[in-house]
């Protein structure tokens, strides 16, 4: 595949055909696997406290135990909410991608791909509108914009994969943690199942499209692109800190908690920690040099 | 009042942004213009929500809803301080 600009594509063409087959023996049913109590008992964790927003702030040490709980129910809404506009806007760019020719080698892994995160969507969905009052909405947005060759798709699995690796560090914390509501434990063990595979798939891609495009791009391009991942790194956390949970969770004055905890240092301390295998393999393979710089 | 709506909207767009601007008025196209950058949006629209203390339905927004300070003050904060 592609010998023609001498790109090696073999670590990907086998982490295709590895996945397509673990994909088809691991089929899950998201309908048949999750029990779905007609209420849920609210008197426990539905986030590991430690990776609630505001842990390790001095508003955290005022909240109560049962506001804290409160608070780690309202924030794993905001953490499916996340993951629903994330795998939504992977879903069109999938689709719109199936049996493209230049994507013809990875197109039997994108069916499972989107298979996947359709199923992900479901049960994330089913848990904000069962037992809130649906995701909340998402407010990032992208316009359309004049693309060189390449930018556009490698952008698209880059961002991607950033959004898969961040969240796959909160799944896989905290599908161990039997502090979890066993939905909220079962959901975050189910996504990190799957999303192990997406994860080896996007790091092989996205290598694959940086060598097949980047050295063909203009140094504003290069710089355009590196700008665009470091500011897409920013925006996706930002996003971990929402207004809206904190007003659901009855904290006062849901923007100034915003604002303080994004400037917290325990706070950045658990950004910098949570990205550092992400920053390292943007890094390691020249797309963003100095990612371990980029503002969190 | 001691800031209004309008000039908050001002320094959050100086604050925010980049490109070294030697003359932001209410109707410079902040997006068209380079000014602001799409991914900057979510940030823009939690600021008008926090000035505003009203909620944005995001679902019926148009793209020119934050062409510039007069129309996102017109859509948004309007009936609260003006100027
Ligand atoms: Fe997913
Ligand atoms: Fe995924």
């Amino acid at each position: 595949m592609n010998e023609a600009n001498n790109i090696n594509t073999e670590a990907l063409d086998h982490t295709v055909e590895r996945l397509c087959r673990v994909s088809e023996e691991n089929y899950i049913d998201p309908f048949a696997r999750l029990d779905w109590p007609e209420e849920l008992d609210r008197d426990t964790w539905f986030t590991s406290p430690e990776l609630i927003s505001i842990e390790g702030t001095s508003l955290w040490d005022e909240l109560d135990e049962s506001q804290r709980k409160t608070l780690s129910f309202y924030e794993a809404v905001g953490f499916y909410s996340i993951n629903i506009h994330g795998e939504r806007r992977l879903i069109e760019g999938l689709a719109s991608r199936l049996y493209r020719k230049d994507h013809d080698g990875v197109t039997p892994y994108l069916h499972h791909f989107l298979d996947e995160e359709n199923k992900h969507m479901v049960y994330f969905g089913r848990f904000c509108t069962r037992y809130a009052n649906g995701p909340y909405p998402e407010k990032k947005f992208a316009f359309v914009q004049e693309y060189e060759k390449g930018e556009e798709d490698f952008l698209f699995f880059a961002e991607i994969m950033v959004f898969e690796e961040i969240v796959d560090i909160f799944n896989r914390k905290q599908a161990k943690d039997d502090r979890l509501h066993p939905l909220a434990k079962e959901i975050n063990w189910l996504h990190h199942f799957e999303e192990a595979r997406h994860l080896s798939f996007g790091r092989e891609f996205v290598k694959v499209l940086w060598q097949r495009y980047s050295p063909n791009w203009t140094d504003d391009t290069l710089k355009r692109v590196r700008e665009t991942i470091g500011s897409f790194i920013g925006a996706t956390w930002r996003e971990y800190y929402n207004p809206s949970v904190y007003k659901d969770a009855g904290l006062a004055d849901p923007f100034a908690v915003r604002k303080m905890a994004l400037a917290h240092p325990a706070s950045l301390a658990r950004r910098t920690e949570i990205s550092a295998a992400l920053l390292k393999f943007l890094s390691t393979n020249g797309i963003v040099p100095n990612a371990k710089e980029l503002p969190l | 009042m001691s800031e209004s709506t309008r000039e908050k909207l001002r320094a959050f767009v100086l604050e925010k942004t980049e490109s070294a601007i030697a003359d932001l008025t209410d109707q410079t196209h902040l997006f068209e213009n380079g000014i602001l950058k799409s991914i900057q949006v979510m940030d823009l629209i939690l600021f008008v929500e926090e000035i505003s203390g009203q909620e944005i339905d995001v679902e019926g927004l148009k793209p020119g809803a934050f062409k510039d300070i007069d129309t996102i003050m017109k859509n948004f904060c309007e009936n609260r301080d003006e100027k």
